[in-house]
């Protein structure tokens, strides 16, 4: 590499100082310190951590979230990956109507959106109303108060989500490689299979990751959506640090979290290369 | 391309993908209605029960005025922050690829992964050490919230601007280096017009993220700032206000709106151009 | 010399305000000045001398308590009363406590926070010179804490869709032949467990050591007609939008049921748990004397009666309750007047000062699904 090539890959580091100062003094700093905690209470040592192995409300819960999550996340990458593609090929006009619609909920604040879920979605609510009435079901499903609504709930909210980002990487697709694979014969199914599909790969992964570690984080959905019966680990861990204060088990399962996810982007980057899917060449 | 769009198969996606977007809006089929309700709790208010009394208090006294007032204030800001530092960042680690540069990726999705409750329990304290260390008040403060919502919104910023590098072409940004472009010359005038839709995305969500935010705003303010998730929460432990359902519905109609004017201009700007 | 000291403590507030000194080395000053750090002027917090705090809960509350009690408080002692509906939850005030950064003087929270915190050394103690232990119920005060005001458990149920029977008792929630529909309790475990201990036998005076296994066993015996709820509003939104048609709620909740239901909902004190919530001072907190005094004057039965038309909270003055005798409407809401509190159970506060965390965790883990 040239000196100026070299220096040319040093300058980019100045854009990313203020991020990183900022972050490493306002941020990463106090939360190392709330994190710390996992091993300093209420006694110093790995007490805490033991519970992940003999508390059995604990794995529990754990089992719940990681089971909500992907479930959750996988509906949410598959709706969204078609409203993406569609929102890629379609005329101007017909995009603006289709953003309209995806960027109206989010006004309506988390917290309606669940008691609306909740009207909707209840025993007498629309969504049975029109089951019952055109004959699918006998009986009004019990679609709320438990993990079917929880579900229902956190993928209308994550739709969004993953559409946006997902869509900005397709517009970057060159399509006239799918042209180019339909001129050389391959019908509309095998050329978006075999051309758009992988070059979309990447973007799909960097979607799923936020959609999944946004989903983590979840817990007024849950909350209301879920009868009191399918506690999450953000809520739990604000049931730790709020109201019975044991603030060692709530730091401990935030790094329980942490290490998860970390452990999730390694095994990622054995199969999509993650630096990629940030971007970088 | 035409070909493409006409296939039968296309047709069937694109209906598909209506169908999801009328998923999205179903909870709005039950928002607006509600905002009509003559209860003093959330209800569907019956045929001809209309009512509009969760407007009433909403425009009465300017309690609601003020929370969206603060609100967007600090979204405002919060998303200014969180775009320029997570866009600035986003390009800098596309073209870096050590393992420093790895940390650093990581580390920008660290708000996005540790529960809401600790992220409010580090900021609490980093504030008070703040004000003790310099004597500057970020508890209660527009600065305080901005800052935090700010960093919280960060992953999400430079996420969707990766996703958004990662289909850009290279070259594009070699050529104007190699014709004699500066890093801001290249970054202004080839790198960020190609970011558009995925710095636009990242303001979306770091704006929503702000709006919607409690659990930090609990943690970080008192009585000074009172934005509108705290007006909404506040109360929970006795009713659900519908006042907050006129809320979204106000701000759904002025999204509408914005939106309806965007279009009228621009029709009206491609007419012009065209006479 | 006494002028000579206060001035030394007046400047050594304005030096801590300025942030010159921190607030140990102030307090120091204060102490070796013989001056107490309020009369000083100021602690620290950007709050003026003869300002209190009061954190409560939040919607109605605010100004149920600034009426009731802050706006009579102002008006005897010129000391304003700012009612902060953040909600006081232990961990935030653990947090303030920890950094020396309290902002309320004064929190409402359950009587076994009171004890819990207090012996963990987050509370300053009540100064029962100036409060009087009389004027609450018998052993409802504590080093930590004193009651403020008493709510209850109560069994609600809708009457209309049992086509009139009603049930008396907590075995009648398991009793789902009988009285079809869903039920609702506190997803937190308080109220359900001595709800659900008693309906699989208990008797009221062997309920604690609450035996959570056995009160678990209960709930789950239902577990496809339970759904619990998180906060008031969600209890009330049950009954309202039918979802439920018996539950443990609170009684607050109850009351305002019945009004917005033209009495289609109603409850009954039978076996309801009696428990009091509590006045707490968070240690270090910025006018901790004029606090205690707010802590008294809130002891007057007459403040005490207008929360209760407010909000529905018992008066914890015995005296207060017993004025209720001529007030039909009133009486029926108070868990505290005499009829009402003889049917009720007190929730044991000294077991929930030990147990809570347990009961929550072992209760959440208990009802969860999969």
């Amino acid at each position: 590499m040239t000196v100026l090539g070299s220096r040319r890959i040093d300058s980019y580091w100045v854009l990313v100082l203020p991020l990183l100062l900022l972050l490493v003094a306002l941020y990463v700093y106090p939360v190392v310190k709330v994190l710390v905690v996992s091993v300093t209470d209420p006694t110093t040592g790995l007490g805490n951590y033991e519970l992940l192995a003999t508390n059995s409300g604990i794995q529990k819960m754990l089992w719940v979230t990681l089971r909500i999550c992907v479930i959750t996340s996988a509906i949410t990458m598959l709706l969204g990956y078609i409203v993406s593609y569609v929102l890629v090929h379609v005329g101007e006009r017909h995009r603006l109507w289709m953003m309209l619609f995806i960027l109206i909920p989010f006004w309506v604040s988390v917290l309606i959106r669940s008691f609306s879920w909740l009207i909707l979605l209840r025993p007498d609510g629309l969504v049975n109303d029109v089951l019952v009435g055109s004959g699918v079901v006998g009986e009004p499903l019990d679609l709320v108060r438990n993990e079917i609504g929880v579900v229902i709930g956190m993928v209308h909210y994550m739709l969004p989500i993953a559409v946006l980002p997902l869509y900005a990487n397709m517009r970057g697709i060159d399509r006239s490689l799918v042209a180019a694979a339909r001129g050389m014969g391959a019908g509309p199914f095998e050329a978006f299979w075999r051309v758009f599909l992988p070059l979309s790969l990447a973007g799909v992964a960097g979607a799923g990751l936020l959609v999944f570690i946004f989903s983590l984080g979840f817990f007024v959905t849950p909350a209301i959506l879920g009868g009191g019966k399918t506690i999450m680990i953000a809520e739990y861990v604000s049931i730790q640090i709020l109201t019975i204060v044991k603030w060692g088990t709530g730091a401990m399962l935030s790094v329980v979290l942490l290490a998860t996810v970390a452990l999730l982007l390694m095994a990622m980057s054995r199969v999509i290369n993650v630096r990629e899917m940030f971007g970088a060449k | 391309m035409g070909s493409e769009r006409t296939s039968w198969q296309f047709c069937l996606v694109v209906g598909l993908a209506w169908l999801i977007l009328l998923f999205l809006l179903l909870p709005i089929l039950v928002t607006v209605p509600v905002s009509f309700t003559p209860e003093r709790y959330v209800s569907m208010p019956e045929f001809g029960d209309w009512s509009l009394r969760p407007y009433e208090s909403v425009f009465s006294g300017d309690q609601w005025l003020n929370s969206m007032g603060q609100s967007f204030v600090i979204a405002c800001a919060a998303t200014a922050l969180s775009v320029v530092i997570g866009t600035l960042a986003a390009v800098g680690l596309w073209r870096l690829s050590s393992r420093l540069a790895d940390m650093v990726r990581w580390l920008a999705l660290l708000p996005l992964i540790v529960p809401p409750v600790v992220s409010a329990l580090a900021f609490y304290q980093v504030f008070v050490q703040i004000k003790r260390l310099v004597g500057l008040r970020m508890l209660d403060s527009y600065i305080g919230l901005i800052v935090a919502h700010g960093i919280l919104a960060i992953p999400f910023v430079v996420i969707t601007v990766s996703a958004a590098l990662a289909n850009m072409d290279l070259r594009q940004e070699q050529a104007a280096r190699s014709l004699g472009a500066n890093m801001r010359q290249t970054l202004w005038h080839v790198i960020l017009p190609n970011l558009k839709p995925g710095i636009l995305a990242g303001a979306v969500f770091a704006f929503i993220l702000s709006w919607d935010e409690i659990v930090v705003t609990l943690f970080v303010t008192s009585r000074r700032i009172f934005t509108l998730p705290r007006r909404i929460w506040s109360g929970i432990r006795e009713h659900l206000d519908p006042a907050i359902a006129a809320v979204a519905t106000l701000l759904i109609a002025v999204t509408i709106i914005a939106v309806v004017v965007a279009v009228l201009m621009r029709r009206r700007k491609e007419a012009s151009q065209e006479g | 010399m006494t002028a000579f000291l206060k001035d030394c403590a007046v400047i050594a507030a304005d030096n801590l305000r300025s942030g010159r000194i921190d607030r140990r080395t102030f307090t120091k000053i204060c102490a070796l000045a013989g001056v107490a750090p309020a009369a000083a002027g100021l602690a620290g917090r950007a709050q003026a001398a003869g300002e209190i705090v009061v954190a409560n809960w939040g919607g109605d509350a605010v100004d149920a308590y600034a009426n009731g009690w802050g706006i009579p408080f102002t008006e005897d002692t010129g000391v304003e009363v700012i009612i902060d509906g953040a909600g006081p939850l232990e961990g935030k005030i653990k947090a303030m406590v920890d950094e020396d950064n309290v902002i309320w003087d004064i929190t409402d929270n359950d009587m076994f926070s009171a004890m819990n915190l207090g012996r963990q050394g987050y509370l300053e103690k009540l100064d029962y010179s100036i409060i009087d232990k009389d004027k609450v119920r018998p052993g409802y005060w504590h080093e930590y804490g004193i009651c403020d005001y008493n709510y209850s458990f109560v069994l609600a149920y809708n009457k209309d869709a049992f086509d009139g029977d009603e049930p008396t008792s907590w075995a009648d929630m398991l009793d789902v032949d009988r009285f079809p529909g869903k039920r609702t309790a506190w997803q937190y475990g308080m109220g359900a467990a001595e709800a659900f201990a008693m309906a699989s036998g208990v008797a009221p005076e062997n309920l604690y050591p609450i035996d959570i296994p056995r009160a678990l066993g209960a709930a789950q015996s239902i577990s496809d007609d339970m759904i619990y709820w998180g906060s008031g509003a969600e209890s009330q939104q049950m009954f309202l939008d039918g979802e439920v048609t018996m539950g443990c709620i609170w009684h607050t909740r109850a009351s305002v049921l019945e009004r917005d239901t033209g009495g289609a909902v109603t409850w009954t004190w039978a076996d309801g748990l009696f428990c009091p919530a509590a006045w707490l001072i968070p240690r270090g907190a910025p006018n901790v004397d004029d606090a205690q005094r707010f802590i008294a004057s809130a002891q007057d039965p007459a403040g005490q009666i207008e929360v209760l038309k407010a909000l529905g909270n018992g008066p914890a003055n015995p005296e207060g309750s017993a004025m209720l005798v001529d007030d039909p409407e009133l009486s029926r809401i108070d868990p505290g007047f005499a009829p009402n509190l003889a049917q009720q159970v007190p929730s044991d506060q000294e077991y929930y000062s030990h147990e809570f965390d347990n009961l929550l965790g072992a209760w959440l883990d208990g009802i969860a699904t999969g």
